[in-house]
């Protein structure tokens, strides 16, 4: 970071001394570009100032109450026949040799009952943690794990080793089952580093699930599985 | 990297699946934008009940109207805090006075007054939900900055972390948040 911009976010957030911020505002009277930087920025600062405090801490809502017509309804995924078929072309849910299956998918436990027990010191919304190990397309040395918080409403994926995204593709996790059945989860992109941390909202049971899935897809506005999993694990 | 996995091309997809009457869909939206909303209903109706009531016909309404949003015109987000708003409004008008809960009676009688202190919490309440996707260590640093109400000095020496990396990280953050919004608003 250059020293304009750290005067900048000081400057905005009134942390430069009398002195400092008179300097500041010569030099922003003779430089237009560090003017508009400044004013594209300052609305925001004001309204980071304004935003009330029950925001930065927001209440938890009540549950979801689904509509009364979804009661006749069943979600796509779960329909008969004549649902829209997830396209499964080039998908194969590839086992993982034995020896691999041991030590890459396990899952590790829930740590839920523990607190609701009392024990252990984790966070108070852990649950369970699930290893991903990598598949067939994924690259060398690819990892990933996933932490689904205790009320299964959301986990947080973290993965390493993976190839870096092109422009046009990213990376899509998955709850699958090996008849065909999944649902798409958030999609994300890996930089250079390899690496990715992201929160996923897990809008039903993992369990209803057989596996936790990384693909990899192509930018072509095809919500589809691309058949092509670089990271898989066992939900159970 | 780091933060909510939220894309432009994933709140297509669950458009989509919305317009397809898809209940996960809808449950995932929730999952997403229910805090933002009832945070906002919360504040501006200031009665724990009334929110939740309103907060059901907000998603109600985004369920049945579904193949109303246009991925294209705007953010499911924007969409969403639309309906809220307008219930919002739809609720404070029908309302019938009553006697006000001191806790609560500021917040509602700055909300009743008027239109526009309601578009400016629904704004603050979409900037929330904006900054939830931020990567992690800069949402920190805006929250110990302005909800905190730290320094950048008062912030490295409470966190450890060297007063360089807390101003990159809190300029990043400011810009990254505001590249946002302006990618919300279509500018």
């Amino acid at each position: 970071m250059n020293e304009a911009s750290e005067q900048i976010s000081a400057y905005l957030l009134g942390e430069l001394d009398p002195e400092r911020a008179a300097d500041f505002e010569r030099r922003l009277a003779g430089d237009a570009e560090l003017r508009e930087e400044v004013e594209w920025l300052r609305p925001l600062v004001g309204r980071l100032e304004r935003m009330p405090a029950e925001a930065w801490e927001p209440a938890e809502p009540p549950p979801l109450a689904m509509p009364p017509e979804v009661g006749t309804e069943s979600a796509p995924a779960e329909r008969g026949p004549g649902r829209r078929r997830l396209r499964l072309p080039t998908l194969t849910l590839r086992p993982l040799p034995a020896a691999g299956l041991a030590t890459l998918l396990v899952a590790i436990g829930l740590v839920a009952g523990l607190l609701v027990a009392g024990g252990g010191s984790a966070e108070p919304d852990s649950g369970a943690e699930l290893v991903l190990g990598r598949i067939d397309d994924g690259p060398a040395g690819a990892s990933g794990d996933v932490e689904v918080a205790a009320n299964d409403s959301r986990a947080t994926l973290v993965v390493e080793g993976l190839d870096p995204n092109g422009s046009d593709q990213f990376y899509e996790a998955w709850l699958l089952d090996a008849d065909g059945k999944m649902i798409a989860l958030g999609s994300f992109r890996v930089g250079e580093d390899g690496r990715a941390e992201v929160q996923v909202p897990i809008p039903v049971s993992p369990a209803q699930y057989t596996f936790f899935d990384v693909s990899l897809q192509e930018d072509n506005g095809d919500p589809a599985h691309s058949g092509v999993s670089v990271l898989r694990g066992s939900t159970s | 990297m780091a933060g909510k996995a939220t894309s432009s091309r994933e709140e297509g997809r669950l458009a989509s699946r919305l317009r397809e009457r898809d209940p996960v869909a809808l449950r995932q939206t929730y999952d997403q934008l229910g805090r933002i909303t009832f945070g906002f209903l919360l504040k501006t109706l200031g009665d724990r009940g009334a929110a939740e009531d309103v907060q059901q016909q907000v998603f109600l309404e985004v369920w049945r109207r579904a193949e109303s949003f246009d991925p294209e015109r705007g953010s499911l987000l924007t969409w969403v805090m639309t309906i809220a708003r307008s219930r919002a409004i739809d609720h404070l008008r029908r309302r019938v006075p009553e006697p006000l809960d001191p806790e609560t009676a500021a917040t509602r009688t700055d909300a009743g007054g008027g239109a526009e202190e309601i578009e400016e919490l629904a704004e603050q309440w979409r900037l929330r939900d904006l900054l939830d996707r931020l990567p992690e260590a800069e949402a920190e640093m805006l929250r110990l900055r302005f909800y905190g109400e730290l320094t950048q000095s008062e912030i490295s020496a409470r966190e450890g972390i060297p007063l360089g990396t807390v101003k990159t990280r809190m300029f990043n953050g400011l810009r990254r948040l505001r590249e946002m919004i302006d990618e919300e608003d279509g500018s």
